[in-house]
């Protein structure tokens, strides 16, 4: 990672909570954990808090698909990083494999309705080649998105904003294509789930 | 430091990010740390001079094309890595907040 502090300067819980989390997803433990696991109080703790409950609370959307909505927006954004990731843990959710193709072609991809017309509405909110977010939010509704659906989703791309940014900022890395696949697989087995003592 | 708050929802689920979302937002614009006053205009996306200002900005808008040499430029400007910790941070959940708040704006909730 791009600071040391990350990496040498964590405290005693912290790098406890790190080695935990490598022998459990048997490869490099999660840059993203480190990050978290860093002085929690300004940002870890809360941040952790709410991740859970909006990638694994009550939604109308499956887990599948709030994890193809985060990879969505991490391609979006560029996050090479986050891409990976969530492209498998949504593939391990869904049963189905996702792809960047997929992600980049989502018009024509196998989306449910409502799925697409919600990526509709999270790419027009993105940049401005997707249709005007007004357009794009009616066309969400029609498809039978309610409005607390498209919050939901747009509270997944929130948390993704912020991780894709400091993934790519920090220099959050993983160990190939099989420390991609066994990071996802940590994540989607534990749900983001950080026991609180180590963010304290 | 205030920032736009997040009204409050009839929806349950709303209302429980609503909280969380307030929660992390004081953490990150009113914890004590090394560069409070960088944080809070990080956050608000107010205007800074030279490298946090041209840092910022990219984190803001093209993060994915930070290199060691951003990085690096901050170390010289005299900041230490908690720091540039705390600015990152701040830039990133501004950014994100600021994108939540026109959606949320698009489909008719008050941000």
């Amino acid at each position: 990672m791009r600071l040391t502090i990350l990496e040498r300067g964590q405290r005693l819980r912290a790098r406890v909570a790190i080695r935990m989390i490598g022998l459990i997803s048997r490869t490099k433990p999660d840059d993203i954990a480190r990050i978290a696991l860093y002085r929690p109080g300004i940002f870890g703790s809360p941040f952790m808090r709410l991740m859970r409950e909006v990638m694994r609370g009550g939604s109308d959307w499956t887990v599948g698909e709030r994890e193809l909505f985060a990879a969505f927006v991490s391609r979006r954004n560029s996050c090479t990083f986050c891409t990976g990731i969530h492209c498998h843990v949504a593939s391990i959710a869904s049963g189905r494999e996702m792809t960047v193709d997929l992600l980049d072609d989502w018009m024509s991809a196998p989306f449910s309705e409502p799925v697409k017309a919600t990526l509709g509405a999270l790419a027009a909110l993105k940049d401005s080649t997707g249709a005007p977010i007004p357009e794009a939010v009616s066309a969400a509704r029609h498809a039978g998105v309610s409005d607390q659906a498209l919050s939901d989703a747009l509270h997944v791309a929130f948390m993704f904003d912020v991780i894709n940014r400091l993934a790519d900022v920090l220099g959050a890395s993983y160990e190939g294509d099989v420390g991609r696949r066994l990071t996802a697989a940590g994540l989607y087995r534990h749900g983001y789930q950080v026991p609180s003592w180590f963010l304290r | 430091m205030t920032h736009q708050p997040v009204e409050p929802s009839s929806n349950r689920a709303t209302r429980l990010f609503g909280d969380l979302l307030e929660d992390l937002i004081d953490a990150v614009v009113n914890s004590p740390g090394r560069a409070l006053a960088e944080r809070r205009a990080a956050f608000a996306a107010e205007p800074m001079a030279g490298a946090p200002g041209a840092f910022a900005e990219k984190v803001r808008r093209r993060a994915y094309s930070v290199t060691d040499a951003d990085i690096d430029s901050l170390r010289r400007d005299g900041m230490n890595e908690d720091a540039i910790f705390e600015l990152t941070i701040a830039c990133a959940v501004g950014e994100a907040y600021s994108q939540l708040q026109a959606g949320l704006k698009a489909i008719g909730g008050r941000p």
